[in-house]
């Protein structure tokens, strides 16, 4: 039901990141000689340099790309500590921008294809892109070597344009949109959209441009750090309820970031969260492993977020804290769960909250990002979970539940 | 042992401050209750709501390897990246299952803005 309510808040949920704070000793010990804690994939950090200027990229852009002994020691590392064959791996080319090192993906597919062949395993590769390089011998590299791909896209025009800047800071648009036709055609390509406030109203008109050119599978994200306002989540919150509608017409596509939303708002109990530093690791251009490739942005290349390097080898009490810290039972709550459990608030840890399914609490990189602690989350995933559950909700509940949205392209 | 981590006892935790602002959570709970008075029932949310409106989706049989949950359950990361999202992208692009659900062999739970590459297609 729509009260018509147009109250005004001027509340602005403003991201405060920190650095890293005081750590608490965590009660989960993972047996890190277990299968289920050996790598099964690495995020390479090709290039930590960018042809551009994301205001909200957590990648700080330098001039560092990795070597090729950098490059080989990571393929050797991976294969050295994954689990036996015949599990399969992967590695991902991320960045900056991966394609501004193409010649170094050929080097990395070919050095572990060849380890797996003589291992008798399969490896896969993958990556995500900005879509501005990819020039007909970019789009036969990514084919030639079956890389799945990730476009990394705001939206449409303005939509797009508004934090997605070249270098000498136009907007990109106009680079990407000359690529789309050849991007729509590469193996397993998806599109990932970043929300922002000033981007959330436009996120439906979005989808549904890159519905039409043939995207098949597209996924967005916010901006969990940006500051949102009551205005801005309120279009987030439309935009959802507009989506899940668009969704249900078309069975073919798919917004992977929709599926399971109503299902997951039930689904409390302690877990593993993402998986980082246990099955994937990131390798920043110098060879040092953290988390996960988010660890190495925020922090830039801190050495406190480090978990080893791949000359080295892990170090192993980093890691251990890290996957510990990445079960629900470490994270402490934001402090406005949905708890059923009878537990006294001051116990309250997220595994016991209805939203956990739905909340970023379990991005440890976001958390000490905006918190200074892996295992606490920002109080911005609480009201994010809360508009995609309902979201969801009262989309999948029947039209009577439904806001009527108004929504139109700004 | 790891530079940022303090190896205290865990009685002592009470006494290490949040590095959250104190004011956040009342900001987010001042939104909270803006939506709710803007979008009324569709917004609010209790467990027993959600209870109510998830009732009668069984969970598939199969569950998580990696959480034990049930593999329905835990396709909770499609909603993810994050967002993780939340990273609200926590969601392979091949098999699109999320960090918690790939019913193979868990190894899928990678942050929603990378592909897994597995070759689940």
């Amino acid at each position: 039901m729509n009260t018509g309510t147009t109250t005004t808040v001027p509340v602005v949920l403003r991201a405060t990141a920190r650095g890293p704070g005081p750590r608490r000793r965590l009660d989960v010990r993972p047996d890190l000689r277990s299968e289920r804690h050996r790598i099964r994939n690495v995020v390479l950090l090709i290039t930590e340099e960018c042809n551009l200027r994301c205001d909200y990229c957590y990648i700080r852009k330098q001039p560092r790309t990795m070597s090729e002994a950098t490059a080989r020691r990571s393929v050797e590392f991976l294969f050295d500590q994954a689990p036996p064959p015949p599990a399969d791996l992967s590695i991902t080319f991320f960045g900056g921008e991966p394609l501004l090192e193409p010649r170094l993906i050929e080097l990395v597919h070919s050095w572990a294809t060849a380890r797996a062949a003589s291992e008798g395993r399969p490896v896969t590769f993958s990556m995500t892109t900005n879509a501005t390089l990819l020039s007909p011998r970019n789009v036969e590299m990514i084919t030639r070597l079956d890389i799945a791909t990730r476009l990394s896209l705001d939206g449409v025009g303005a939509a797009h344009d508004r934090h997605r800047r070249a270098r000498a800071g136009g907007g990109s648009f106009a680079l990407v949109q000359r690529h789309l036709e050849r991007a729509v055609a590469l193996p397993s390509v998806s599109v990932r959209l970043t929300v922002s406030p000033e981007t959330a109203a436009d996120l439906p008109a979005s989808i549904a441009w890159l519905a039409e050119r043939g995207f098949r599978s597209i996924s967005f994200s916010p901006v969990i750090e940006a500051d949102w306002t009551e205005e801005s989540l309120a279009h987030l919150y439309r935009a959802l309820q507009e989506l899940h509608r668009f969704q249900a017409e078309r069975p073919a596509l798919r917004i992977t970031t929709l599926g399971g939303t109503a299902q997951a708002t039930v689904a409390t109990g302690d877990r593993w969260g993402c998986g980082a530093a246990r099955a994937p690791v990131a390798v920043d251009a110098e060879g040092h492993l953290y988390p996960c490739h988010r660890f190495v942005g925020y922090f830039a290349n801190g050495p406190s977020q480090r978990i080893g390097h791949v000359d080295r080898g892990f170090d192993v009490g980093a890691r251990e804290q890290y996957i510990a810290a990445n079960h629900s039972s470490s994270h402490l709550g934001c402090g406005q769960g949905l708890f059923d459990d009878g537990v006294a608030p001051e116990a309250r840890r997220c595994g016991g909250c209805s939203l956990l399914g739905v909340c970023g609490s379990n991005c440890m990189a976001v958390n000490e990002h905006m918190t200074g602690d892996p295992t606490r989350p920002a109080p911005v995933n609480r009201v994010l979970a809360q508009i995609e559950a309902a979201a969801a909700l009262s989309a999948t509940a029947g039209p009577e539940l439904c806001t009527p949205t108004s929504w139109t392209p700004r | 042992m790891h530079a940022n981590f303090v190896d205290a006892p865990v009685t002592d935790l009470a006494r290490t401050p949040a590095p959250a602002e104190v004011g956040e959570p009342a900001r987010a709970a001042a939104l909270l209750s803006a939506l709710a008075q803007r979008f009324g029932e569709s917004f609010e949310l209790t467990p027993a709501r959600l209870r109510s409106a998830t009732a009668g989706r069984a969970p598939s049989a199969d569950t998580c390897i990696t959480c034990d949950a049930p593999q329905d359950t835990c396709a909770s990361c499609d909603a993810s990246d994050l967002t993780c999202n939340k990273q609200h992208d926590i969601v392979c692009i091949r098999c699109d299952e999320g960090d918690l659900t790939c019913p193979r062999d868990g190894a899928c739970n990678l942050i929603g803005d990378i592909p897994c590459g597995r070759g689940d297609t």
